[in-house]
């Protein structure tokens, strides 16, 4: 493990901003008057600049920086609501921060929710080849690893089912073993291995292990301490939208343990 | 703390958002007594979540949201503006170009696998609406065909293109919406999704064109020199497409106005459009001012009236002979389209990060 690897994930005094639901968004009047809401939705839609932020403007992050080197298996944890899943949606360009540079690198594969890229109508099949060409494959490419992806999901002869027809074990265990085969340059995890038996987690985090010992690019996102001690050496600590501890895995889950002994979160 | 007023909320959400039932008053008044500002903040567990806490079989904790007041001494900075650089989007969406054509595959397949009749349903729209129009404007009302007989062919030639256009639009309106699953988790070019709408809708164009060329050759429509015109209107339509779905697509993640509006319009371009009857009478129906201007207004006009001259040719006192689209509209049509399109895509590269956080 040398120290000079180039960052493959990079973030730079990131913010994101989120609004509450939208009427609790802009003031009674803005609500109640056509020009308000016509206002409002010129404002969202880019085509007029919004008047500032107002108090009730939440921060998902509040300048947030770190970075991850290429092979490096980062997990990241903190209380619900701390901006851990916002953080992965910035990395994979599934949206913008409000202000500051999310820059990555390659193919990035992401399990952010359960059921990602999957289409319920489509079979099991389809949706292998569906996903492999949304993280860039070549159909060869897929074809190849076809076989193992289907083995690993247990799918067997469901593979030419609907995935409506699946039991949402079956479909999560097609989307996880999809992202880990198709050996994208950086894979984001967040919290999929809630569902899924306890055996298909075990096989998952034996794969992660693989995959972290052939220099995979790894950002996990959990609340089973155990699994993220286990694969991941380094650990970032977000809590309320900020870089709370960043490190080795032992001090920064001491840090967060005793965090959530002394202030009683949520 | 915050400061704003307290207000209600579904009770069954919250209910979802307490899993140890530590913050739910048991007093069962959670249905009128509005919730404490902190308690909005903390926002409702996803199911994930739930999930997770039912796993570990204890409660994660969470934490308040942070306001700006929260902040304190630092100060949150302006929003970023983002340039788009059209040739790196375009640049991109050529690299998604197998993405996109494995969309328009599943979009096909998604839409007709659970129909008995499958890929018939791809042709009927043109095909009922041209028995409808040979009935009603062909024999009820007559509007006449300039000569070109029978009011089948000269109905159809036109429907084909229009429902090119007509369902696109259907299929792009919620595009962005339908795929709102795929959009908030996973990153790829947005204008895939209404852009396979226009893709697959031009799959049910080519089958409803196989059906036309079969129609035109029975009725002794041969092939002219005039068809080498076919192309440059299918693009010049092609575009205009691509721009108006882009647009609305991209409306419709917003509001959903655009939901009962679009079929309105639709229904409505039909009959502004030489569809159902020939340009001529539309143009002599006008009042003169008017008459001169109306096939540059609506760039339909010369586009499908195009589609009508140059596969059938028209019949005057000359007796019937070709005739290529009017170029001074269909130059007008064409440009709105290309500007459209690039205004379209522009704008739609502007806003659609914001996609994943509005829908």
């Amino acid at each position: 493990m040398s120290s000079n690897r180039k960052p493959i994930i990079a973030l730079e005094h990131v913010w994101k901003r989120f609004r509450l639901g939208e009427r609790r968004m802009r003031s009674r009047k803005k609500q109640n008057t056509l020009g308000g809401q016509a206002s409002v939705l010129l404002e969202r839609a880019g085509l007029k600049r919004g008047d500032g932020q107002s108090s009730r403007d939440l921060w998902a992050l509040a300048d947030v920086s770190f970075q991850v080197p290429e092979g490096e298996a980062v997990g990241i944890i903190g209380p619900n609501g701390s901006g851990k899943s916002t953080t992965l949606k910035l990395i994979s360009k599934v949206t913008n921060p409000w202000s500051g540079n999310v820059r990555s690198r390659g193919r990035i594969g992401s399990l952010i929710e359960i059921k990602s890229g999957i289409h319920p109508e489509l079979t099991g099949r389809e949706n292998i080849f569906l996903y492999g060409t949304i993280l860039g494959l070549k159909r060869k490419e897929i074809r190849q690893k076809f076989d193992t992806i289907v083995d690993f999901a247990e799918l067997g002869r469901f593979i030419d089912t609907p995935v409506k027809r699946y039991s949402s074990g079956m479909e999560v265990r097609l989307g996880f073993s999809v992202a880990v085969h198709l050996e994208p340059d950086i894979l984001l995890i967040d919290e999929v291995l809630a569902v899924g038996d306890e055996s298909f987690q075990r096989r998952c985090l034996k794969r992660m292990d693989e995959l972290r010992t052939k220099g995979q690019t790894l950002v996990f996102v959990s609340h089973v301490l155990d699994d993220v001690k286990r694969l991941c050496p380094r650990i970032i600590y977000i809590e309320r939208g900020q870089v709370r501890a960043d490190g080795p895995a032992k001090q920064v889950i001491d840090l967060y343990l005793k965090d959530v002994d002394e202030k009683q979160f949520g | 703390m915050p400061t704003s007023r307290p207000r209600p909320r579904s009770s069954a959400k919250r209910a979802l958002s307490t899993p140890a039932g530590k913050r739910a008053p048991s007093d069962g008044k959670r249905a009128v007594e509005p919730f404490a500002p902190e308690e909005e903040l903390l926002g409702p567990a996803t199911a994930a979540q739930l999930a997770e806490e039912e796993r570990l079989g204890r409660r994660i904790p969470r934490v308040k949201a942070l306001t700006t007041e929260d902040l304190g001494d630092l100060h949150p900075p302006d929003r970023q503006r983002y340039r788009v650089h059209l040739g790196a989007k375009l640049r991109e969406l050529w690299r998604a170009r197998e993405l996109l054509l494995t969309f328009v595959e599943r979009d096909l397949r998604v839409r007709y696998k659970q129909a008995v009749l499958g890929a018939f349903w791809a042709i009927a729209q043109p095909l009922m609406l041209m028995v409808v129009f040979s009935v009603v404007f062909g024999r009820i009302a007559r509007v006449g065909t300039e000569g070109i007989e029978p009011y089948m062919v000269f109905s159809y030639t036109a429907l084909v293109p229009f429902q090119l256009f007509a369902s696109s639009l259907n299929y792009g309106t919620s595009s962005i919406v339908s795929n709102w699953a795929t959009i908030r988790k996973i990153y790829m070019p947005r204008e895939i999704f209404p852009l396979s709408a226009v893709l697959s809708a031009g799959f049910d164009f080519l089958v409803s064109s196989t059906i036309l060329l079969g129609m035109l050759l029975i009725f002794g429509y041969y092939p002219r020199v005039t068809w080498v015109a076919y192309p440059l209107l299918l693009v010049i339509l092609l575009m205009l497409t691509a721009a108006v779905t882009l647009t609305v697509s991209a409306i419709t993640a917003y509001v959903r106005d655009t939901r009962y509006g679009i079929p309105l319009m639709i229904q409505v371009l039909m009959y502004a459009t030489p569809v159902a009857y020939p340009l001529t009478k539309a143009l002599d129906a006008l009042p003169d001012g008017v008459a001169q201007v109306y096939p540059y207004l609506n760039p339909l006009v010369p586009i499908m009236d195009g589609f009508r001259r140059v596969l059938v040719g028209v019949v005057d006192q000359a007796g019937h002979h070709n005739a290529w689209p009017e170029w001074g509209p269909l130059g007008a049509a064409a440009g709105v389209a290309f500007v459209g399109l690039a205004l379209a895509y522009r704008w739609y590269k502007r806003i659609d990060p914001n996609f994943a956080d509005v829908v």
